[in-house]
């Protein structure tokens, strides 16, 4: 299956809370222009603590960033490098998804991505392209 | 044009308060499963980051919607939120892998969808 006409992805990053800002730094320096941060708990077995009958989750950070097919590798090369996702302080793991339509991103001169007005690729059939960060480091 | 039936995850991030804007935008065309977090846009320059302005507060509203509503959602959203004023908002469509839910568990056990 072929999605290579889809101009946008969708970049999902967890990591721990805090480490949130360190992934928008890597991503702006590889051309992102921005994204939404959204606070989360984590279930993993590891993370779940119980203190005095009171269980202790990880608390995490969800980085989203809407950013051009063609610099999304870049992005999260990146981002996996500089928080360390391989058992470094800020564990976490970084996933890509396609974007079939999008409306509101405006073209920038800083990359080469189109000007994004409903790009529809509904047609075309789903791939998925979810990439975690082993793959991105062996890449 | 996006085929009847086919589902995709429709993603709003929009300013803080217009989450709620879109559900209402939603039901009105009887999409009810969504919900809304709320979340910290990272956008801005240099400048805005030292004036303290570069983190501004955001609703993330999440959707499942049939693809050929979606596109018309997303045409009311563009106009409704402003959308091509930069920094307004954004909305786009996700694929879905696949999908479960009580329709598609009906015509899994053979009761009619």
């Amino acid at each position: 299956m072929d999605n290579s006409d889809i101009v946008y992805e969708l970049i999902v990053t967890v990591v721990d809370r805090g480490f949130s800002e360190r992934v928008m730094d890597a991503a702006k320096s590889k051309g992102a222009r921005g994204g939404t941060v959204l606070h989360a708990r984590g279930t993993g077995s590891k993370e779940a603590m119980q203190f005095f009958n009171i269980t202790v989750q990880q608390e995490k950070d969800i980085i989203i960033i809407v950013a051009p097919k063609d610099i999304r590798s870049d992005i999260m090369r990146e981002i996996a490098i500089a928080n360390s996702l391989e058992g470094g302080q800020g564990t976490g793991i970084t996933f890509s998804l396609p974007v079939d339509s999008i409306v509101g991103l405006r073209k920038n001169s800083n990359n080469a991505a189109p000007a994004a007005t409903l790009t529809e690729e509904a047609d075309k059939p789903t791939e998925q392209s979810d990439k975690t960060a082993d793959e991105e480091n062996k890449a | 044009m996006a085929k009847r039936g086919e589902y995709k995850l429709l993603i709003s991030i929009l300013n803080r308060g217009m989450g709620s804007e879109m559900e209402k935008l939603l039901s009105a065309r009887g999409v009810y499963c969504s919900a809304v977090a709320m979340g910290t846009g990272t956008a801005g320059g240099e400048i805005l980051q030292w004036l303290g302005l570069a983190s501004k507060d955001k609703d993330v509203a999440m959707a499942l919607i049939r693809g050929d509503l979606a596109e018309e959602v997303m045409r009311m959203a563009e106009d409704i939120f402003s959308l091509t004023v930069s920094g307004s908002g954004i909305v786009f469509t996700v694929p879905l892998a696949s999908i479960v839910g009580r329709k598609s568990i009906d015509m899994i056990e053979g009761r009619r969808a």
